[in-house]
């Protein structure tokens, strides 16, 4: 176990990116909100009514636009992080044949499958924690914004924070990181096996052999079987779809080009996760990612060991 | 004197061509050997063989484990430094010492301090701010503060100048060697190691030809220095190889009679690299 937390912080040392990235980002949507906040009088928010949300109606409509507000404030971070996993994972198993440094792993007592998974642990579990923390903070930042611009209504400031929904908002982020970690595992165990194994840049072969048969199938069978079965492990709405469920069971409407659509109240009170766990993509992509991984600690383990 | 690695018959297939073919050697406890040979002789194979990261045909056992099997076993117990280049490039001084202290459990920190010390490494840099030579002390103050039985040393100064190199050796015999450990050496630049070696092992076309500690070489291979004159006479006793130097003519015997031979000139020990020329020079000639 020691050994292995020594694993995940040399991959900390060596790819700085993987704190780097999210801290950029919280930093410019942090940058923002302070822009936003120091020319709100010059918008046209002055009008505004906030007297609407003196009433306890008014308290519960505040708590779910912060709800939402949370939701949407994390999405950079999300997109971020999703390519830098990729190119992380790619990279991992390829740059230490690349720089022969592996030789100098390898003369340590490490076994392969510590270094393996390792790596996996940094890219499906840290990267997105890492996210996720930067996330929370430039919330906080701005929100605490937020309530300092508008603390001349102070009654209504202080249904931002609402402890039901920030603990509503923490409960679905560790919850949507736990599932796309298992979501994504197919995804990140295959390139960490070509990662293993490319002669040249892995993140350029990970794509060929599923574009490949995704090409040939639809020029011999004009369908898109392959895709339908790997096409939602690259975003976030296949696991979306999966953790959340896709109906809303009670909520408040709004109206949105004509149409009235139901919004939960919390995106918190979506999460579905006996649902989540019983479903057989899950396991499947769970049970491929042990095969990919598998082998990718066979490769760094029994291959010729530099390019 | 127990025995560290013992290898029967080893061999090592790449599609056609063999690396290593039926190589057999014994490495003791406490010595320094060098594994002699030309590129491609298959040195580099028998080292990965040794550190268990090939696996071959015939038996090889280190410290009597199986390398290619138990390597994760032996890997607490051997040390390598395959060549100045291998550690990574991004890797702070302070950082490199500190994940070897946290994954090795021979590792003792104040002995690498006190070797950096020396040098003027400082612990924030990075490896890629450093020189060659440099990066070499670093990686040989990590090893060297590694409490392992075998160190196996693939051209550790392969690219440094001379200063370096001749530190390197000096380091490795003041601060690190001691009976109970036993290192393994492949290199090109024989000369320099030539007064350190206590065993010599030549490899070539993946057959080991030569094995022998180094100071029972005298007794098996002689050189010869003769005036022009006799040279015809020591032709006649059959030399391994012949050259001329400074007017003189030089030959190498093996396993000729000394009496016979001072009678014809002056008789000298043969430095590895005589030997090795005509060892290996000759066959290919």
């Amino acid at each position: 176990m020691k050994t292995f937390l020594w694993l995940v912080r040399r991959e900390l040392w060596e790819s700085r990116i993987i704190w780097m990235a999210p801290a950029i980002c919280a930093l410019i949507v942090i940058g923002c909100a302070l822009l936003v906040a120091l020319n709100v009088g010059t918008l046209q928010l002055d009008g505004f009514d906030f007297e609407q949300f003196r009433s306890d109606q008014g308290a519960q409509k505040l708590g779910e636009m912060t709800s939402h507000g949370l939701a949407l404030l994390s999405v950079p971070f999300f997109m971020i992080v999703l390519v830098t996993q990729y190119f992380y994972a790619a990279d991992s198993l390829y740059s230490e044949r690349r720089d022969r440094s592996i030789l100098f792993w390898k003369s340590l007592p490490i076994s392969d499958t510590a270094t393996v998974l390792s790596k996996l642990a940094v890219v499906a579990v840290v990267m997105p924690a890492a996210a996720a923390a930067c996330a929370l903070v430039s919330q906080l930042a701005v929100f605490a914004i937020v309530s300092i611009r508008f603390a001349s209504s102070a009654g209504i400031v202080v249904h931002l924070w609402q402890p039901a929904v920030w603990g509503g908002w923490l409960a679905l982020l560790t919850y949507l990181m736990l599932a796309s970690a298992l979501w994504h595992l197919p995804k990140h165990a295959w390139l960490l096996l070509v990662s293993a194994w490319a002669p040249r840049s892995a993140a350029m072969f990970a794509l060929l052999p599923p574009c490949g048969i995704m090409l040939a199938e639809f020029i011999v069978l004009r369908t898109h079987a392959v895709w339908s079965l790997i096409g939602d492990r690259f975003g976030y709405m296949g696991v979306l779809v999966h953790a959340l469920g896709d109906r809303v069971e009670n909520g408040f409407s709004i109206v949105i080009d004509g149409k009235s659509v139901l919004m939960p109240h919390s995106v918190a009170s979506m999460m579905r996760p006996l649902d989540f766990i019983a479903s057989p993509a899950v396991w499947i992509g769970v049970a491929f990612a042990a095969v990919a991984v598998g082998a990718a600690i066979w490769m760094r383990r029994y291959r010729d060991s530099t390019i | 004197m127990a025995t560290l690695i013992e290898a029967q018959g080893l061999t090592k297939r790449y599609g056609a061509t063999r690396a290593l073919d039926g190589a057999s050697f014994k490495v003791e406890t406490g010595r320094i050997v060098g594994l002699i040979g030309p590129n491609g002789a298959g040195k580099t194979t028998a080292l990965k063989a040794i550190l268990g990261l090939a696996r071959c045909e015939g038996s090889l056992q280190v410290m009597g484990l199986d390398p290619y099997a138990d390597r994760d076993q032996l890997a607490e117990r051997v040390s390598f430094i395959a060549d100045v280049a291998v550690l990574p490039r991004w890797l702070k001084v302070r950082q490199a010492i500190d994940f070897v202290e946290g994954v090795h459990p021979h590792f003792r920190r104040d002995r690498c301090l006190q070797f950096l010390e020396r040098t003027s490494i400082r612990m924030d840099s990075r490896v890629r701010e450093l020189s060659k030579g440099m990066i070499t002390q670093l990686h040989l103050a990590l090893v060297m503060a590694i409490d392992a039985q075998l160190l196996v040393l693939d051209e550790p100064t392969l690219g440094l100048d001379i200063l370096s190199r001749k530190q390197f050796y000096d380091n490795l015999l003041s601060d690190y060697m001691d009976a109970e450990r036993t290192i393994l050496v492949t290199t090109h630049q024989v000369e320099e190691i030539e007064n350190i070696l206590t065993d010599l092992i030549f490899i070539d076309n993946g057959k080991v030809i030569l094995d022998l500690p180094m100071d029972e070489i005298p007794a098996h291979y002689a050189q010869l220095l003769v005036a022009p004159a006799q040279a015809e006479a020591a032709r006649a006793l059959k030399p391994m190889s012949e050259r001329q130097l400074l007017g003189r003519h030089v030959f190498l015997y093996e396993g000729a009679d000394a009496a016979a031979l001072e009678q014809l000139g002056e008789v000298r020990r043969p430095s590895i690299a005589d030997l090795f020329v005509a060892k290996v020079g000759g066959g290919a000639a």
